[in-house]
This record gives structure tokens, C-alpha cells and sequence, in this order.
């Protein structure tokens, strides 16, 4: 007993503690268990949510660069250097061939990103074009980042291709047959087979037309969810034709159509209205040559009425004195409907957007939206004009008024929805629309000053302007008018470069968005 | 004696202390089963939540993106109008009635001259595998199942196709935005979801105007639903169950966005 009672003091209830606590602990393993199990569920299902709206939006990061960089005043131009000039023209506007592919890489740190090989192949290629990405034209650029140092959205690659029916998927002409062979382009003065206004994608390419782009981007983030995501964006014009050097849009309901006035007698310097292209003395546009190919000095259009059109055109033969026809010369052409060998020419190539008030009216709205400066002043002096225009800078300038220019020189686009009035030392290099009142006046003069409009100008009357403001839009064309009887400077000089200086594209738009399916 | 002593390492549990040990035991067992079954309750009760969020978060993103994806090919792609409706869209948003010669205004809370889109319908026009497609969201009144159709886009006004028989179907239940039946008990519950008492619109649409976007109701000459350009969906969606412990209704309100990216001609 004495033995029992030294072993019981020795070790008094062992393992009984170990017992208790060894049950204990795996009860609470076992809910602890559960509960990291079940939330381990819904951490999943969350995450999954999660990544797939990360790389949805990284991909549409890459649209965005993709996009961003085709403009030709990003300060990342892709074509800064003219880098690839097979892609694009000196004047910025895409120019890709069938088989030409443009790649932005954006791997990670250490990680080589090549679209013809795992793990970022690019696969749809082959499926839009029908030809593998080894028998493509295939160059490469690198991503920018906007902060350096910092990752940047986690899309792998963005793909620049032209866009053919066949890629696209869609019968653009509505022909019955998917072409794989003609890039496409998007026209905003497009005329469909039934004669109407139909802005759109068309096979081929036109005056007023600017090439569409398919922009395609990959995001793949680090646990491999993947996004590929697609816009068709194109440069956006806006349907603009300066088929003469001054172009005047006639009422064609009543004669004479316009109200047209030109000095009665010689001045010094002499006003011109001349068709041939960059023959302005003042007229050099940088890194452009002007084309060998002279346009009409003076055109109008008569749209409504073709047998008035007589009396329209012969307003104007009227207005050139005969001394002073030497002044006004360009492109001649004798046909039916005058025969006169003066440059003025009553058949001109409008663009279709530029035929009647409602169209222009969109196309002047469009243009206020991308405008450099809006100014809705009643009376616009040279003040109000920006000061950061110049040749190498030209701009966007959309007056909501009336404009005088005294001693200014503009670059660019400009519109005037009021009456506009050029003093002999004022002038233009670029587009000038008057398109609202659409009432010109150069005067000041006669004679005097060095101004000078090198481009074109374009006189609509759009607007009624019998009341007071804001004017409502003509159902029909009014009566544009142009008064150059006590003008000064010398004159108006047809000039492709400034032309087209003035039309590079404010943006590129978005024609449509898509989500391809990954496999 | 020294013959039936049992060596040192033989020594067993008395019955005491096994006795003591098997009520510590239990005491602590029944502890953690009354724990555990708090446990499970409040599990059950914030999983059934959870999963309603999860559904409704699904369902807020599914709609979103047929937002984001609507109105692929707009008529801008085509240099001549097809002459099958069915081959482009006319309208990433489509209406009723009169569809699509003339354009209705969109109102909320019965304002307005459309019948689609509204507060509680919304049908969207996009491609859908290769098809040009019609997508129809509807919240009927006292409903609390949103119901989902798509169909082949066809000539004329897409209310009758996408309203026949089968064509709906239940795409998220419980949704609680136009519960007319039970939206007093619902609003003493969860006052600040339904500002007084009223329906709570699942669409709110944001419309293009020359002055940048505005509600669509005031939007003046651009209230159109060719100019939406948001849609901004508000689902409020009940759990199945009252939760377990209280038996009070347990409701989650989820917002999203939707951007259409494709343009509207």
C-alpha cells in the first residue's frame, strides 16, 4: 500500500489533462476547419469576379493607348519620326496595307512578349484575316507608361491592323460577297446606292473618306484570366471637299442664286482668286509640296434646279470685269452649260455633307466638338483668335458670330456661323467655311495690305437670318453671299497643303467596341 | 501483495478521475455545440447574404456588359443599308412602341412616352453569337423575379417578339425594386432603400446631349433612347430565407454602370 500511495503522489491524475485537451482541439479544428473551407469558397467566387472585371478593363487600357497613339499630335505618336512610313502619311493619316500589322508590346518586368508564340499568341489574327500571322507584314512598338517605374495596365499586346469586310465579319456594301482583299475605309459623306447620306464604311477609299482601323488588345493578368477586346476606330473627318478655291453655294430657286461682287478695276497689290495650287506669294506650308494639278478659281452649286444653273454661272461671268479676268484663273474646262474659257465652273465635286442646310449644320456641330477654341461671341475681333496658332501648329477655330480680322494671320480650320469680313492685312492659311449667314466681305481696301488666304473658302447660307437670334435653319440653301468690290491683300490662292493641314484628323473615333470570346 | 502490483508504467485511471474527466468533457462539449450551432446559424444565415450578393453581383455585371457591348454593327458600318433589319442594329437601345421610325421620351416613374426603356425594361440591341440580337431585361410590377429574353432581331418593334410566351426567362430572383405587394413591410425594414416607399427603378438612363450627358428626362431635345449612353442599374435583391436567428428579412442593394461604347447611328 505504502508503494501505491508514493506512485499515486508521484503522478496524480496523468493524462487526463491530455485527453481533455487533445478532444478539445480537435473539436475546434474541425469547425475552424469549416469555416476556412467555406470562406476559402466565397473568397473564389469573389475573386473571380474580380479579375475578370480587371483584365476587362486593362484590355480596354490598351484600346485606349492603341487609340491614343494613332493621333498625330500625341505627344507618343506612333509614327513620331516618321518611323513607319508605310503606316502613315506625312499629314497623319492611316495608311496600312492588307497584310501590314502593328504591334504595342507591353511585358511585364523580365518577360518577352512575342504575339507569334505562347504564351501571348495571337490567334484571332488568323481567324479575322484568314492567313496566318508568319505570312503578315509584322512590326513592333513598346508600350508607354504614363508614370515611370510604376506597372502599367496588364494587357501583353495591342494589335493595329486595316480592317476588311472579312475580318469584321460584316458585308459593309451589302454586295452578297465578303471581301478579304480591300481594306475599308469609314466616308462621313458617304452616298448610298439610293442617292442618300449614308456615313459609313465603304471597300475602298474616297475623297472625303479616312482608312478604318481594327485596334485589338490582349489583357492577361497573373493568375491567366484573359480579355480580348476590339474597336474599329477611324480618323475623323468631317465630310469636308474644296473642289474650287472659292466655292459659293447657290439658293439654285431663283437667279442669280449668290450675291457676287469683285473690284471693278485694277488695285496694287492685285486680288486674286487663283486655282493653281501653293501659287500664293506668301503660301509655303512646311514639310508639304503643293501637287502640279490646278483646281477651278471660283465654283458654285445648283443643286435643286439643273436648268438654273445657267442663270448662277452667268452671275458670275457677269461680275468678272474683262480687264480683270487675268486675275482669276485655275482650271478651265468649256462644256454644256457655259462657254466661257474663265476658271468657273458650275459642276463642282461637292461632298455630299456640304449640299444642304440640315447637313451642314451637323457637320458644324461635329466640328465644334473638336474644336481647338469655340467662341460664341456676336462680334469675334483678332483678340479673341489663339495666340498658339501657327504653321506648325495649325487649329480649330469655330466662331459662333460675327468675325472681323484686321491684321491677323490664321493656320488651320476655321468657321464662321455670322458674317465675316477680312481686312486687306488679315488672311488664312488653311480652310475657311462660312457656313450659317454665309455672308464674306474683304474690304478696306481697294488695294493695300500683304493679307493673303492660302487654302480655301466655302460660302453657305444655311441659317435665316431675317430675325433676330438664335436664327433658324433654311429648309433649302439661301443665298451665299461674297462682296470683294473694295477688297485689298492679295486675294485667295487654292492650296492642297494647307487644305490638308487643316483637315488632319482631331481624333480618331470609336466606330464599334466588341468583346472576342477566348478559349 | 508485491505479486499483484501492477510495475510502474502499468498504472491506470482511477475510476474518479476518469469520471471527473469524462464531466469536464462534456461540459466543455456541450459548450462548443452550443457555439457551434450559434455558429452555424450565423453561417447560414451570412452565407444565404453572401450568395445573394454574389448573384446579384453576377447580375449587375451581366447587364453592364450587355450594355458595354450593345449595339454591334451600328448602321455607321455599312456604306448601304442592308436590306434585312436583322443583319445591323438601329439602335443600341431599342423602344416601344414605334420602333424604330419614331423615337420615344424616356421618363421615370411613369413619365415619359416610351413604354421600353423604362425603370423597369430595358432591351438592348447587339450581335449575340454572330446575331444581330435583341436582350430584354423586365422587372414586372409586384414581380420580384427580373426576367431575361433573347431573341433574333427582326423588322419593327421588338416589344411582341421579345414578349412571347417562353421567351422570358427568370434570370435573378427575389429582386425587391418593384415589390408592390410587399413594399411596405420591406421599407419599415430598410427605410433608406426605398426613398418614400416608392418602387426603386432598376435603370436609370444617362443620355448624349450637345452639352455633354445629362439624366435623359432632362435632356431636353436629346432625351431619345438613341442618345442613352449610361445605363445605371440598381438591383435590391432578398435573401431567401429570413435570417435564422432573428427571422428579419435581409436585403442587399448592389449599383452598377453600364457604358455603351459603340455609337448610336
Amino acid at each position: 500500500m505504502s508503494e501505491e500511495r508514493k506512485l499515486d503522489k508521484k503522478c496524480p491524475e496523468a493524462g487526463a489533462a491530455l485527453l481533455i485537451a487533445i478532444f478539445a482541439l480537435l473539436l475546434i479544428s474541425v469547425v475552424a476547419i469549416a469555416l476556412v473551407v467555406s470562406t476559402g469558397t466565397d473568397s473564389a467566387l469573389t475573386g473571380n469576379y474580380r479579375t475578370s472585371a480587371s483584365a476587362y478593363y486593362a484590355g480596354i487600357a490598351g484600346l485606349e493607348e492603341g487609340r491614343g497613339r494613332l493621333l498625330w499630335k500625341n505627344a507618343n505618336y506612333l509614327n513620331i519620326g516618321n518611323v513607319f512610313p508605310g503606316l502613315f502619311t506625312p499629314s497623319g493619316a492611316p495608311s496600312f496595307g492588307l497584310t501590314q500589322v502593328l504591334y504595342i508590346l507591353n511585358p511585364a518586368n523580365g518577360e518577352t512578349v512575342d504575339p507569334t508564340v505562347a504564351p501571348y499568341a495571337d490567334n484571332e489574327y488568323q481567324s479575322e484575316f484568314g492567313w496566318a500571322l508568319s505570312g503578315a507584314n509584322l512590326q513592333t512598338v513598346n508600350s508607354v507608361f504614363p508614370v515611370a517605374g510604376l506597372p502599367g495596365p496588364l494587357y501583353k499586346w495591342v494589335r493595329i491592323t486595316p480592317a476588311t469586310e472579312q475580318s469584321l465579319g460584316i458585308d459593309v456594301n451589302w454586295d452578297g460577297y465578303i471581301d478579304n482583299a480591300t481594306p475599308l475605309n469609314y466616308d462621313p459623306a458617304n452616298q448610298a446606292a439610293n442617292g442618300t447620306l449614308q456615313p459609313g464604311l465603304i471597300v475602298g477609299s474616297s475623297l472625303t473618306s479616312g482608312q478604318a482601323l481594327e485596334v485589338t488588345a490582349l489583357a492577361v493578368l497573373p493568375n491567366n484570366t484573359q480579355k480580348l477586346v476590339q474597336y474599329l476606330v477611324a480618323p475623323l473627318y468631317y465630310g469636308v471637299s474644296i473642289p474650287a478655291t472659292l466655292i459659293l453655294s447657290s439658293s439654285g430657286t431663283a437667279s442669280p442664286g449668290i450675291n457676287f461682287q469683285l473690284p471693278t478695276s485694277a488695285s496694287t497689290p492685285t486680288f486674286y482668286i487663283n486655282g493653281y495650287d501653293g501659287s500664293g506669294p506668301n503660301s509655303a506650308a512646311p514639310n508639304c509640296t503643293p501637287t502640279a494639278i490646278p483646281t477651278w478659281a471660283i465654283g458654285v452649286t445648283d443643286i435643286y434646279s439643273p436648268p438654273a444653273d445657267y442663270n448662277v454661272i452667268q452671275g458670275v461671268i457677269n461680275a468678272l470685269p474683262a480687264a480683270l479676268q487675268g486675275d482669276y484663273t485655275g482650271e478651265t474646262h468649256r462644256h454644256h452649260h457655259h462657254t466661257t474659257s474663265l476658271s468657273v465652273e458650275d459642276q463642282i465635286s461637292l461632298s455630299p455633307v456640304m449640299l444642304t442646310p440640315a447637313s451642314l449644320n451637323e457637320m458644324v456641330q461635329t466640328i465644334s466638338q473638336n474644336a481647338d477654341l469655340v467662341l460664341n461671341k456676336t462680334n469675334a475681333t483678332d483678340t479673341d483668335m489663339p495666340t498658339a496658332m501657327s504653321a506648325a501648329n495649325p487649329m480649330t477655330v469655330v466662331v459662333n458670330g460675327n468675325l472681323t480680322l484686321t491684321s491677323f494671320t490664321g493656320y488651320g480650320l476655321l468657321v464662321v456661323t455670322g458674317n465675316f469680313v477680312s481686312n486687306p492685312n488679315a488672311g488664312w492659311r488653311g480652310i475657311v467655311l462660312a457656313v450659317g449667314a454665309g455672308n464674306v466681305t474683304f474690304t478696306g481696301g481697294p488695294g493695300g495690305g500683304n493679307g493673303e488666304y492660302d487654302g480655301g473658302i466655302f460660302i453657305a447660307q444655311t441659317l435665316n437670318t431675317s430675325g433676330s437670334p438664335p436664327y433658324a435653319l433654311l429648309p433649302n440653301m439661301g443665298t451665299a453671299s461674297f462682296n470683294a468690290s473694295n477688297a485689298g491683300g492679295n486675294g485667295i490662292f487654292y492650296n492642297s497643303c494647307w487644305i490638308n493641314a487643316a483637315l488632319q484628323p482631331p481624333s480618331f473615333q470609336v466606330l464599334s467596341f466588341r468583346e472576342i470570346p477566348t478559349n | 501483495m508485491k505479486g499483484v502490483t501492477p510495475a510502474d508504467n502499468e498504472w491506470g485511471f482511477t475510476l474518479i478521475e476518469l469520471m471527473v474527466a469524462m464531466a469536464i468533457f462534456l461540459i466543455i462539449c456541450a459548450a462548443m455545440f452550443e457555439l457551434l450551432q450559434l455558429s452555424q446559424e450565423r453561417y447560414a444565415s451570412e452565407n444565404q447574404l453572401s450568395g445573394t450578393f454574389q448573384e446579384a453581383r453576377l447580375a449587375v455585371d451581366q447587364i453592364a456588359r450587355d450594355v458595354n457591348d450593345s449595339g454591334y454593327p451600328s448602321l455607321g458600318m455599312f456604306s448601304n443599308i442592308p436590306t434585312n433589319a436583322g443583319a445591323y442594329v438601329s439602335s443600341p437601345v431599342a423602344w416601344s412602341p414605334n420602333y424604330p421610325t419614331s423615337s420615344c421620351l424616356v421618363g421615370t416613374a411613369g413619365g415619359g412616352t416610351c413604354f421600353t426603356p423604362g425603370d423597369f425594361d430595358l432591351i438592348l440591341e447587339t450581335t449575340v453569337n454572330g446575331t444581330v440580337s435583341w436582350i430584354r431585361y423586365q422587372l414586372l410590377p409586384g414581380s420580384t423575379t427580373l426576367t431575361r429574353a433573347v431573341v433574333q432581331k427582326t423588322s419593327g418593334d421588338p416589344w411582341g417578339p421579345t414578349s412571347a410566351p417562353g421567351v422570358m426567362v427568370p434570370f435573378l430572383t427575389n429582386v425587391m425594386n418593384n415589390a408592390t405587394g410587399q413594399l411596405a413591410q420591406i421599407t419599415a425594414a430598410y427605410p433608406s432603400m426605398f426613398p418614400g416607399g416608392r418602387p426603386v427603378p432598376v435603370f436609370q438612363y444617362t443620355c448624349d446631349t450637345s452639352a455633354g450627358e445629362a439624366p435623359c428626362p432632362t435632356a431636353g431635345a436629346s432625351n431619345s433612347p438613341m442618345n442613352i449612353r449610361d445605363v445605371d442599374i440598381t438591383l435590391i435583391v432578398m435573401t431567401q430565407q429570413p435570417d435564422m436567428q432573428t427571422h428579419a428579412l435581409k436585403l442587399v442593394e448592389l449599383n452598377g454602370r453600364g457604358h455603351r461604347a459603340n455609337p448610336s447611328y
